[in-house]
């Protein structure tokens, strides 16, 4: 499957990287492809594209911060997962259970 | 309900996020100002070197509420949520009603933003909604409520609050340190360390700055502890976590509590407590020996802005040592870890 993601937590610098991370191992350790949109201080950082959400499963969204951009998912609402960044690092498991495995 | 409380959260986390460069920016360039042209002289004039870079850091730091409800409220409504936001937080500054004023009214404004797009709205008037029904009518609304309804209620909070600190004494005083400096060390960054950062932020803007000494120095724990368990107790480390060294040492002195993360995320049972008790010592110190500290964020580098650096430096050793002692006492050498 192929799995995208958008992280974001409020200072951006430490987990919004470390749940790009996590979702990124889950998904290679699991036999899925990723890519992780990260929220950060800098802001956004490897873009999804429309081609990205498009051809994606599932979209997850580890954020604690509001989505920038968010308009660009409205048209994929049930592809979308939602959780937050502290429960992606502590569980990854939950990735899988979110994407009903 | 639940779905509310969640949206505000994620509201109050956006409106610090956006709010930090601010923060940052404005607090390190009135203290160099300071520190360069003395702390009389550059608030006195306005020409000058110090002077210039003194009043920047100020003009920075006169952003910090109206961007944070700006981005409360943007949060919750969106992109047409910014502007009502952000006049609230102006408001909310010049009514005295500070930080809670400007959460209250970002929050809200996101609100009156939320239903107005719902309200229902012939076809051919549709484009008026963002470029003219929603800005003029949530920015009167919001004028309305922060200004009439909500403004001496909250200019009456915040000084009750103020009051309440200033009158606490002894042990309330260092219970408040313990609450304040463990929650600052729990997660590290996270939404408990934010919240009693907004504290402290939210008394600071209104003129009490003993809170920000203990914010401060509860922050730089977590980090500086690690930094000092890897020197003292080398076995116990890996060597990849000992390659940390350095940075952690200096993450602390900058006030980024994030550079303990690394390690804390891997062994929460072990590091978490650690941290939380020491961060409650320095807090708690910093309360007794009545720091204050008047910039909003940068660690070491605008120690003087602080009453007493001396003190600040005791307050902040002491609780790295509690947390680092704590650390080799109980973390085992990497072998026999896992």
């Amino acid at each position: 499957m192929y799995i995208v993601g958008v992280t974001s937590c409020a200072t951006g610098i430490a987990h919004t990287y470390m749940a790009a991370e996590a979702i990124k191992k889950i998904c290679k350790k699991n036999g899925h492809k990723a890519k992780v949109e990260t929220q950060g201080a800098m802001g956004l950082e490897n873009q999804l594209s429309a081609k990205d959400l498009e051809t994606a499963d599932y979209i997850i969204f580890a954020n604690d911060v509001k989505i920038t951009k968010s308009e660009r998912f409205d048209a994929y609402k049930d592809k979308i997962r939602q959780t937050s960044p502290h429960e992606v690092i502590k569980n990854p498991d939950i990735i899988l259970q979110l994407i009903g495995q | 309900m639940k779905e509310t409380a969640k949206e505000i959260k994620s509201a109050l986390l956006s409106g610090v996020s956006y709010m930090l460069p601010f923060v940052v920016a404005g607090g390190i360039l009135v203290a160099i100002g300071f520190a360069g042209g003395g702390a009389v002289a550059v608030t006195e004039s306005e020409t000058g070197f110090w002077s210039r870079i003194f009043w920047w850091g100020k003009d920075a730091f006169g952003l910090m509420i109206p961007i944070f409800a700006a981005y409360v409220a943007y949060s919750i409504g969106d992109k047409p949520a910014l502007a009502a936001g952000m006049v609230s937080g102006v408001i909310a500054d010049s009514i005295g009603g500070g930080f809670l004023a400007a959460l209250v009214g970002g929050i809200l404004a996101g609100y009156v933003v939320k239903a107005l797009k719902k309200l229902p709205i012939p076809i051919m008037l549709k484009s008026l909604m963002p470029t003219v029904i929603i800005p003029v009518i949530s920015v009167l609304v919001m004028g309305f409520v922060m200004d009439i309804v909500i403004g001496g209620p909250f200019a009456v909070l915040n000084q009750a609050m103020l009051d309440m600190l200033s009158g606490m004494s002894g042990s309330s005083l260092i219970l408040l340190g313990i609450i304040q400096g463990a929650m600052l060390a729990f997660d590290l960054g996270g939404p408990v360390n934010k919240a009693a950062y907004a504290f402290a932020l939210a008394t600071m803007e209104a003129g009490n700055y003993a809170p920000m000494a203990a914010n401060f120095v509860a922050s730089m724990v977590p980090p500086l502890a690690i930094g000092i368990a890897m020197i003292i107790a080398k076995k116990k480390f890996t060597e990849e976590e000992r390659s940390s060294t350095a940075g952690c040492i200096v993450g602390a002195f900058a006030m980024i509590s994030e550079f303990a993360i690394p390690f804390a995320a891997g062994r929460p049972q072990l590091y978490v407590p650690c941290f939380v008790a020491g961060g409650a010592v320095s807090a708690a110190l910093s309360y007794i020996f009545g720091l204050t500290m008047q910039a909003p964020h940068g660690g070491l580098f605008v120690a003087m802005l602080c009453n007493n650096v001396l003190l600040l430096i005791v307050a902040l050793l002491a609780g790295a040592a509690v947390s680092a002692g704590l650390i080799i006492a109980f973390k085992k050498a990497p072998e026999e870890d896992e």
